[in-house]
């Protein structure tokens, strides 16, 4: 049954056609139920081919199937075609297993829109495209998927396009992507030109084979990794994700936080080959991804946007995956990928249960205490929260633990000390969050207050199973400190990833690191309870102590007013300059004036026809004396 | 000679126009059931050509010669990989316009799809004559009927914009008319014998001076009528003013007229000349492309939006076809036929939200998607298609554009690469502004969403969207053996590009032999 | 060979002439229609006539007189031409309130001194004949008496026709005294001898191109023709327009075909008419631009042709003049003809703005009216295109480039003013007032005719090329 793995995207996709073609005839209920089975489906493939590849001998991976030739031209060749590793083994668990977690909590969530179809849709679009991505066996194809994500994420962000905010939001998303695009595609031009073929097979024969010189290789891997910044929102890139949290919900959980946006992760995991064998370029990456961690984190500090914490802390995550990459521990970025899915859509899933709560309320300040009224919202938040922190025992700790002792084992201190500093932070947001939200006193407003309820079943069941392995998912990823063959993670992926040249760390070290890492965490949240729950005043004092600093966290460091500034504006107002003074008076004028000044001289030369016989007889006579005068003389 | 399917298929539509005059005006929907006919007809025969195509020989087909006026005029059609898409899509998208017309077309019905029926043979005639005098009747007589379809069915400022495109078009046609005389009479002081042939031509090696001359003067015609950045001023106006079916064609086939000159006479007649402007034409190119581009932007009429975005499109489009490679022309012919699909649907658009609205400012509209939720994807996948996105149409001819360019000079491929983010903005943000937001005015909230015949044109182009995006094997492999022959014939005699071909890879056969052998098998089944 | 049957053609107009002028007088004024009649039938005799001489190269009074097929082929030409004029006039003159007789016999007569003009190789009898021209034109730009522009068109046409005439005969008395022949092979001859007497027969000859150059009004010779062209009635501008231009080109051509090759001095002469035929196609058409009244922009048009023709001239190719004459005789005749169907009793529409609308309100005069516009404005498939077509291609093969460039970019002015009437006539909505009485038979008969020539030439001129062909071979080239 394996080597049907290729129908794993084609299922939601078919179903995608089914829903966009009939479904303005289709009752409700049944498209929720096809939405949400298609994804099934396409889970147990997965599940099935999964296990199914673990009796397949390394040596034979991967596993390829060619539908047919899709765009071939000369030396452009890119076929329909997909393949099945572990890498995208993995990739696909997680986006069929969480998607249909959340397409079911959607049915839930979306109940009552008027959009229901739509948004379904939509969703089964995603799930399509992102499966593509994963699955692709040629970078061109994972292009299609790498747009098609896009789309999709462009389509529902703007989900309620009435709103201005959420329109643009999502028209947003979709440029700013378009910019890394832009450098993706001159990535796969310099692939399809120097390496002959896009497929990554041949990819990494090439590479080994060492027909692609170093410099050759940082130049494609940083292109790539410029698409990446864009799809995974890192630096200079990371714009869009906030404002993205317009959309609904389980769409940010689903897109913006558990699958699309780590795409850019996988991507560079995909080419691990190319970025290890350009140094810079993994040096790169691995900077990139700790700046935006840390950066991301301070602006989460400030936020009062339920949402908008969330969206921050996943810029940073994926920040800490991708030092995972830069640092040569793809292992460990694509085990924090696989946790973070867990928690992170948990997170989100939790916070849009309780603005169903309160009916659509998204400000911290507006809630407070509680923890009373959501029974299975709360813990379940409170799990998501503690395994993003890196407290001991729960997913997270696990994944940031493997990433941080590696960026130290490669000698990368100073990431690694961002990375550390990351954490505190990241641990200190994350319960502010908490206690704001479920702790203190109630600071609902009334009609809030009035119908405060629980979420129904159908999206609170999603989030214990979310909650259940955002607790266990990390088993599967020991650090080594508990034996060689603990972690059966990276192990899994040794295939794709040749054996990373694992950290010669003494096993004090090892456990020195993870004493830091934990003792960083409490301390992060340690400092939240102080701040938020026993005197809950000393964040004003502090306020009013470092006003600058404040004002300019809170405002994310004025970056979106300076790219209007710089790159909008200035485009916008230049081309009206350009069209209203070169295209309409230089070249229309060039046109019209050629037209008049012609016209011009008919009408000068007319005047001659004055009408008169001697006039004529005059001109007549001159003719002749010309004429005669030119033979003669 | 065995059936004489081009001649049918070029004169059927000017039959119809014919048996139109017999029909009294008042009977307006017989006319147009008869129009629709006749275009129907015309685009069934046609796919004739695509089936009988046969894909392995280069030389043309259907040909069909017989003699004329003596002295080398002599009525000579065929065509190869080259012309039969474009074609087709004259003859696919020419239903489609008659249709869209229906009911925006109420006075002087008659006269509208007569025009409409000589224009389709005029274009027709252009791609496949293969004789340089008959070329040349069809590439004037078209002006015509376009002529009067803008200025009598047009908008306000139709006058100016009908003149402006006739007069400029007639510039750069009349300046070609000489240069073909001049080849003519070359080529009879060479042989001693008289010839329009092109294939006659094709075997003249000119001195390089003399082709500069004619190459100007070629090269001027096509460029106005593609248009290249700085002729395009007529495009904006006469799409503005033009009927929405005037435009569909306008855009979609009638540019396409321009590129076509260029692969079948600039490019293969004058290969040195074409060698020594190779560098203003590829900068000029590149400017239309951001040019085009930025203007897009800031247009407040929807159409010229669509206008501007159309010299951006053929700004990438000639861009591929200077690119001198099997992967830039192929791509710039698919670019040619994706752009006719999805400019002319977004044309429609435009035409649909007129004829509700009767304003194509973009200011005058605001949260149309919520009052017309069929309309509104439609107008997505088009505005998607314009964009380039994978999966659709545009996405395969942009890239194999871009690619091509990128081999013969990188630099020309970083510049052009930003019609990638230039298109997601000016359509995305005219979408934007079209479609979403609160309902602007109680006007929208009466908008009725579109109807049976509306989908019924639509449906084809969407669906020919997908198909070309998924599938485009079906049109590639067609063009291969015409290409590669144009190539030679331009290769052969100038080395240049012969080396950038040569060292543009390393041999895949060094990396891993079989697989790619295996791939190429499954590609081309 | 010398044959009586040489004069036949020739005798027949005149007879028809003398015997219209007869019975005009005894003809009531309302069926003075009959006469029209009456002309068309000696027409269609010496048509046939024309027919029947085909290669016979019948000839009389020596050379003085022959029919080669150059000759015959023009007579029929100008024989079909007078034929539409007289159709043209037939409702005209009744509505016009110019209803003379005389207007058909003065059209015979003119016909006759074409036929003279183009069936003569000695210098004289073309003077006499282009005189016979000359003077019935005068006679007949002046036929609506009531009408005082009429009047002032046939003063100023006598005027400065006289005017040019006494140069045409002081040129001929240099030839003379420099050959002491006028008959053309002899004065080229001549020339061939070399420059003996260079100076003297150079401007001669000179003065001989100005007395021609001013009947096929080529700039600077051309000042009357619009004030001659708005005033006259309107078939006889029809006329002026294209058969003293046929007329004239023939005996330029006669002249020059055995010229180029002869003198040494050709160079001169060349580069004269190579600047006289840049001015004609550049201000003919520049002027034009600006007129509104209808006539007017066909009389420019006209002047502007006559410079397209004079670079056939240039480029010695007489098979291209030759079918330039002839499409535009039927292109040009055909514009008139709309020009003149747009009128009702004692009014004639001619500003362009009474053209506005009048596409759609009079769909088949409206129609045809614009593909007459079209051909002379040189969009295929027209008679119009194909011409300029072979004008051109031929002035290229005679490496005259420049010149051919400054044509084209002359004619791309040319179809502004041309399309510019049909913008008003399709684009404009209708002025309102503007009611013509449509029943016209002769009038519509004449369109359609012209209509069928034009697309005829245009698109399967075969047969009237190889006439043309055999037209021009028959020249004797000595």
């Amino acid at each position: 049954m394996t080597e049907y793995f290729w129908l794993i995207p084609f299922i939601p996709g078919a179903s995608t056609l089914v829903l966009a073609v009939f479904g303005k005839w289709l009752p409700k209920k049944y498209v929720s139920y096809q939405a949400c089975l298609s994804v099934l489906a396409s889970f147990v493939i997965s599940v099935v081919s999964f296990l199914g590849l673990l009796k397949v001998s390394p040596e034979n991976l991967p596993l390829v199937k060619t539908l047919f030739g899709w765009i071939i031209s000369g030396v452009f060749s890119a076929n329909l075609s997909f393949q099945l590793d572990p890498l995208s083994t993995i990739m696909a668990l997680v986006v069929t297993g969480v998607g249909f977690l959340i397409h079911v909590y959607s049915v839930g969530y979306m109940a009552h829109d008027k959009g229901y179809t739509r948004y379904f849709t939509y969703l089964n679009l995603f799930t399509f495209a992102m499966l593509i991505l994963v699955m692709a066996s040629n970078i061109v194809l994972m292009f299609v998927g790498w747009e098609g994500v896009g789309l999709c994420s462009y389509l529902l962000i703007g989900f309620w396009f009435e709103k201005d905010s959420a329109a643009s939001a999502g028209k947003k998303a979709f440029i700013v992507n378009r910019i890394g695009d832009a450098a993706f595609i001159l990535g796969i031009f310099f692939i399809l030109i120097n390496l002959g073929s896009g497929e990554f097979r041949a990819i990494n024969e090439a590479i080994g084979g060492g027909l692609v010189s170093q410099g050759l290789a940082t130049l494609i891997a940083l292109l790539l990794f410029v698409g990446a910044t864009g799809k995974s929102a890192q630096i200079p890139l990371y714009v869009w994700l906030p404002d993205a949290m317009e959309g609904p919900t389980p769409v940010s959980a689903l897109i913006h936080a558990a699958t699309m946006v780590t795409a850019g992760v996988y991507m560079v995991s995909r080419m691990n080959l190319l970025f290890t064998l350009s140094g810079v370029a993994a040096q790169v990456v691995a900077l990139v991804g700790a700046l935006t961690a840390i950066y991301a984190a301070t602006m989460a500090l400030t936020q009062n946007d339920i949402k908008r914490v969330l969206a921050y802390s996943t810029i940073s995550q994926i920040g800490y995956m991708f030092i995972g990459c830069g640092v040569g521990a793809y292992a460990a970025g694509m085990f924090h990928l696989y946790t973070h899915a867990f928690f992170k859509s948990l997170l989100f899933l939790a916070a849009g249960s309780v603005m169903h709560a309160l009916s659509g309320e998204l400000d911290m300040r507006k809630m407070g205490g509680l923890r009373k009224y959501l029974p299975l919202t709360y813990p379940t938040f409170l799990i998501g929260a503690i395994a993003i922190a890196g407290v001991p025992f729960l997913s997270g700790f696990f994944s940031k633990d493997a990433i941080l002792t590696q960026a130290f084992a490669q000698r990368q201190y100073f990431i690694w000390a961002l990375g550390i500093m990351g954490a505190v932070l990241t641990a200190f947001y994350m319960f502010r969050l908490i206690f704001l939200t479920f702790f203190g006193q109630e600071r609902l407003d009334a009609q809030a207050r009035a119908h405060l309820h629980e979420s129904p079943r159908v999206m609170t069941l999603p989030l214990v199973i979310l909650a259940f392995f955002s607790v266990l998912a990390g088993y599967v990823g020991l650090p080594v400190v508990l034996g060689e063959k603990a972690n059966l993670f990276t192990r899994f992926l040794e295939p794709v990833f040749q054996p990373g040249h694992e950290a010669g760390l003494t096993m004090s070290m090892e456990w020195l690191l993870i004493l830091i890492s934990v003792a960083v965490a409490l301390c992060g949240i340690y400092i939240a309870y102080l701040f938020y729950l026993k005197s809950p005043h000393s964040p004003h004092r502090l306020v009013s102590r470092f006003p600058r600093v404040y004002k300019l966290l809170y405002n994310k460091y004025y970056v979106d007013e300076i790219y209007n500034a710089v790159f909008v504006n200035p485009t916008v107002k230049g081309s009206e300059a350009v069209y209203d003074n070169f295209d309409l008076k230089v070249i229309d004028g060039t046109i019209n004036g050629t037209a008049a000044a012609t016209g011009f001289t008919g009408k000068a030369l007319s005047l001659f026809q004055s009408g008169l016989v001697k006039d004529y007889a005059l001109a007549l006579l001159l003719g002749v004396i010309l004429f005669l005068g030119y033979l003669l003389l | 000679m065995s059936f004489p399917i081009l001649s049918v298929v070029t004169f059927l539509p000017l039959l119809g126009a014919i048996l139109l005059i017999f029909i009294p005006a008042p009977k307006k929907n017989v006319q147009r059931g008869l129009a629709l006919a006749f275009t129907f007809v015309v685009f069934f025969v046609s796919l004739a050509l695509y089936f009988q195509f046969d894909s392995t020989t280069p030389e043309p087909q259907f040909v069909e010669k017989a003699a004329w006026l003596g002295y080398g005029i002599n009525y000579h059609m065929g065509i190869d990989g080259i012309s039969l898409f474009l074609v087709l899509l004259t003859t696919f998208l020419f239903p489609i316009a008659v249709l869209s017309s229906w009911t925006y077309i109420q006075k002087r019905v008659k006269e509208y799809l007569l025009f409409m029926l000589l224009l389709e043979t005029g274009i027709l005639g252009v791609f496949v004559s293969l004789n340089l005098f008959l070329f040349y009747v069809f590439w004037e007589a078209m002006l015509i009927p376009m002529y009067f379809l803008i200025g009598v069915w047009g908008g306000p400022r139709r006058i100016y914009a009908t003149l402006k495109f006739v007069l400029m078009t007639m510039f750069g046609s009349l300046l070609m008319l000489v240069s073909i005389f001049v080849l003519y009479s070359l080529y009879y002081k060479a042989t001693g014998v008289y010839s329009f042939n092109i294939f006659d031509y094709y075997k003249m090696i000119l001195n390089p001076q003399v082709q500069g001359w004619l190459f100007l003067g070629f090269g001027l015609a096509f460029a106005i009528k593609v248009p290249m950045f700085p002729f395009h001023t007529w495009l904006p106006d006469a799409h503005v003013e033009a009927p929405t079916a005037g435009s569909v064609i306008l855009a979609a086939v009638l540019l396409k007229m321009g590129t076509y000159g260029f692969l079948r006479f600039a490019l293969p007649l004058f290969p040195d000349a074409l060698m020594k402007f190779l560098p203003l034409l590829a900068v000029l190119s590149i400017i239309g492309i951001i040019y085009g581009g930025l203007m897009a932007l800031i247009q407040k009429d929807i159409k010229s939006l669509v206008a501007y975005s159309s010299v951006s499109h053929m700004g990438l489009i000639m861009l591929a076809v200077f690119s001198l490679n099997l992967e830039g022309i192929e791509g710039a012919i698919y670019q040619m036929l994706n752009h006719g699909l999805s400019t002319g649907a977004l044309f429609l658009i435009v035409g649909i939200l007129y004829e509700r609205s009767h304003t194509r400012l973009i200011k005058d509209f605001g949260g149309v998607a919520s009052q017309m939720p069929v309309f509104t994807a439609f107008f997505l996948v088009c505005m998607l298609s314009s964009v380039g996105l994978p999966g659709l149409n545009g996405f395969v001819g942009e890239i194999l554009c871009l690619f091509g360019v990128f081999q013969s000079h990188k630099i020309y491929a970083y510049l052009a690469i930003t019609t990638v983010i230039l298109a997601a903005a000016y359509l995305l943000w005219m979408y934007q502004r079209v479609m979403h937001g609160p309902v602007k005015n109680e006007k929208i909230l009466s908008f009725k969403d579109m109807n049976g015949r509306e989908i019924a044109y639509f449906v084809p182009i969407i669906i020919m969207m997908f198909w070309m995006g998924v599938y485009p094997q079906s049109f590639l492999r067609k063009m291969d053996t015409s290409v590669n022959h144009l190539l030679k014939r331009v290769r052969n005699r100038e080395k240049v590009f012969v080396r950038e071909v040569e060292n543009r890879v390393i041999p895949w056969e060094q990396i891993v032999p079989k697989k790619r052998a295996a791939e190429e098998k499954k590609g081309d089944e | 060979m010398s044959n009586i049957a040489a004069l036949f053609p020739l005798v027949i107009i005149v007879a028809g002439a003398l015997l219209v002028l007869v019975l005009e007088v005894f003809l009531k004024r309302e069926n003075k229609s009959y006469l029209g009649f009456l002309s068309i039938l000696f027409l269609i005799v010496c048509g046939f006539l024309c027919v029947r001489f085909w290669n016979k190269d019948y000839a009389y009074f020596g050379q003085a007189l022959f029919l080669d097929n150059l000759a015959l082929f023009l007579a029929l030409l100008f024989c079909v031409a007078v034929a539409f004029i007289i159709l043209l006039c037939l409702k005209y003159i009744s509505s016009q309130d110019a209803n003379h007789g005389e207007i058909f016999a003065l059209l015979l007569l003119a016909l006759s001194g074409m036929m003279i003009m183009t069936s003569s190789s000695d210098l004289l009898v073309i003077f006499l004949g282009l005189e016979v021209l000359s003077i019935s034109c005068y006679a007949l730009a002046g036929l609506r008496r009531k009408d005082e522009r009429s009047g002032e068109a046939a003063l100023k046409y006598f005027l400065l026709g006289s005017f040019a005439s006494a140069f045409l005969v002081l040129g001929l008395a240099f030839l003379y005294g420099a050959s002491g022949s006028l008959r053309i092979p002899v004065v080229i001859d001549h020339f061939r001898a070399g420059s003996a007497a260079g100076l003297l027969s150079l401007a001669g000859l000179a003065l001989v191109l100005v007395g021609f150059g001013f009947k096929i009004a080529l700039v600077p010779f051309h000042m009357w023709t619009p004030d001659v062209y708005e005033g006259a009635p309107t078939p006889v501008t029809a006329l002026f327009s294209v058969g003293p231009k046929a007329a004239g080109f023939a005996v330029l051509l006669r002249v020059f075909l055995n010229f180029w090759p002869a003198s040494g001095e050709t160079g001169l002469i060349f580069w004269v008419l190579w600047v006289i035929s840049v001015l004609t196609m550049v201000i003919g058409n520049l002027v034009a631009l600006r007129q509104t009244n209808v006539k007017r922009i066909l009389a420019y048009s006209s002047i502007a042709h006559a410079g397209y023709i004079l670079v056939a001239v240039l480029a010695k190719d007489n098979a291209s003049l030759i079918f330039y004459l002839t499409a535009y005789l039927f292109m040009n005749i055909g514009a008139f003809a709309a020009v003149i169907g747009l009128s009702k009793k004692g009014k004639e529409y001619l500003e362009l703005e009474d053209f506005a609308g009048i596409g759609f309100k009079y769909p088949w005069l409206g129609a045809t009216f614009a593909i007459f516009l079209f051909s002379l404005a040189g969009f295929p498939p027209t008679a119009g295109f194909l011409a300029k077509f072979y004008v051109f291609s031929a002035a290229v093969r005679a490496d005259l480039v420049p010149l051919v460039i400054i044509g084209v970019l002359a004619s791309l002015v040319s179809v502004f003013y041309y399309l510019r009437i049909i913008v008003y006539m399709y684009m404009r909505d209708p002025s309102g007032e503007v009611d013509i009485d449509i029943e016209n038979p002769a009038l519509f008969l004449v369109l359609f005719l012209c209509l069928y020539g034009v697309l005829q030439l245009g698109i399967f001129p075969g047969n009237i090329l190889v006439l043309i062909k055999q037209a021009v071979a028959s020249l004797p080239v000595l």
